[in-house]
């Protein structure tokens, strides 16, 4: 009997061991206000880790798969592209005089690149699996130079748009708040008549953004249509990137501002690749 | 047991990372079917409320990791609804279309529910459905056809996910 008992007692030294580092280490987290090792961080650096090798498999079926349909077109295309090439070579000789012509005009003209801060290209690996948070996860990490609250652009048919903020930082993933999300408010201006408001998410990439705190007085000089952008203020964001256009303009009896419906630059539902940039990388001219 | 609920883990793995990787990059579907959630439904209607509400609490810390909500708002509630569906194992019938999709109708409709009430304590930081929203309405329907779908799949493994599948319902 005695020997039968032992590993249960052993088993209980282990579990009372057991609450008593967490015990201890949960009154040590309340009294710092804080534990050293950040939990959420750890669980998204592990899984999503393994989202980004699922989704890296995945993508190579996918391609296995097309890459059979894809022969045959290829071969079709062979053709024309030949055709094609011999065009282009025409082309290019041109191209390279012209491109000497508009180096020498932007040099006459002062035209300089604004922004020169870092930017980190990432690909979309997942998105949220809660249907009421919208949480985009990219390839990039701490370990590709990405810090939280850094802001996210895309470029979509030659337009850049902002497409939300950095919010939780893993090793080789992060996690990308929309700023279509409830949670997301970004400080912007109607490019127009540089009147500054808030513009929110509604939750939906689908669902308009909401734009408030512009007053009643401007509602004369707005558009449909009208670009709205970040201003830039609190250094969250880059200054004047397009956030979305004016879709719907609504007079609010009992409000002093107007609440403004943008419809977003950026098309979220084929968003594939984004730009982290590091707004403390002052680099501004 | 414990070979029920590592076996309930690596399932709950499977299902996270084809929610998250596969179903939520399918831009058409308006809202992602809760996958986790029907199998927290399967575990703790097959194996009562000590596996329902410890794996219930695992699975949504995998979904409090990789999503933007607040942490543990989603182990919380599947804790929580593992151990009230847990409380009705081996007294509900899990076979067939129609009571294991009522139950998936029934479970989301729950979760809801507890997001309102979770809501109300935690203001800041919770966002609720709208019950009415085409999201909800979505994922409603959605859980509710995929339940007795994703239970008959289960039911191939019921030898390693059931503590005891020889006297289980299904």
């Amino acid at each position: 009997m005695a020997q039968k008992k032992r590993p249960n007692a052993f088993q209980f030294h282990i579990l009372v061991f057991l609450l008593l580092v967490i015990f201890s280490g949960t009154i040590l987290a309340l009294s710092t206000g804080g534990f050293i090792v950040n939990f959420k961080t750890v669980g998204f650096s592990f899984l999503s880790a393994v989202q980004k090798g699922v989704h890296a498999v995945g993508s190579g079926i996918t391609g296995l798969v097309t890459a059979v349909k894809d022969l045959s077109v290829l071969r079709e295309e062979y053709a024309v592209l030949t055709q094609k090439l011999q065009d282009y070579e025409y082309l290019q000789r041109n191209n390279a005089e012209i491109r000497k012509e508009n180096e020498r005009l932007r040099e006459q003209l002062k035209f300089s690149q604004s922004i020169v801060q870092t930017n980190l290209p990432a690909l979309v690996i997942g998105r949220d699996p809660n249907s009421i948070y919208s949480g985009i996860t990219i390839n990039k990490g701490s370990l590709n130079g990405i810090k939280k609250n850094m802001p996210v652009i895309a470029v979509q048919n030659g337009h850049v748009g902002l497409v939300g903020k950095i919010t939780t930082v893993g090793l080789t993933t992060s996690m990308v708040m929309p700023v279509y999300d409830y949670q997301c408010n970004v400080s912007s201006r109607i490019q127009t008549t540089r009147d500054i408001g808030i513009v929110s998410g509604t939750g939906s990439p689908d669902a308009p953004l909401l734009m408030k705190y512009i007053k009643k007085r401007v509602l004369e000089e707005l558009q449909y249509g009208d670009i709205v952008v970040t201003s830039g203020e609190n250094d969250n964001y880059l200054r004047d990137i397009p956030v979305g256009t004016i879709s719907k303009i609504s007079v609010l009896d009992y409000d002093t501002s107007l609440e403004i419906e943008l419809t977003p630059i950026i098309d979220f539902s084929r968003l594939e690749t984004v730009i982290a940039v590091d707004v403390s990388d002052r680099g501004e001219l | 047991m414990i070979r029920s609920f590592f076996s309930s883990i690596l399932f709950y793995l499977f299902f996270i990372l084809f929610q998250t990787a596969i179903l939520s990059n399918i831009t058409i579907l308006p809202a992602v079917p809760d996958l986790m959630l029907i199998m927290t439904l399967y575990i703790s209607l097959h194996n009562g409320c000590m596996l329902g509400q410890t794996t219930g609490f695992t699975s949504g810390l995998m979904m409090d990791f990789l999503s933007a909500g607040p942490l543990g708002l989603n182990s919380l509630i599947r804790t929580i609804l593992g151990y009230v569906f847990g409380l009705f194992s081996k007294t509900l019938n899990t076979t067939g279309f129609f009571l294991p999709a009522l139950y998936g109708f029934t479970a989301t409709i729950i979760k809801s529910i507890l997001l309102l009430v979770i809501s109300f304590f935690f203001p800041n930081g919770v966002v609720t459905y709208s019950l009415f929203s085409y999201v909800f309405l979505f994922e409603l329907i959605a859980n509710t056809i995929l339940t007795p779908l994703l239970f008959s799949f289960l039911n191939i493994f019921s030898n390693i996910l059931l503590t005891k599948p020889e006297v289980s319902l299904s």
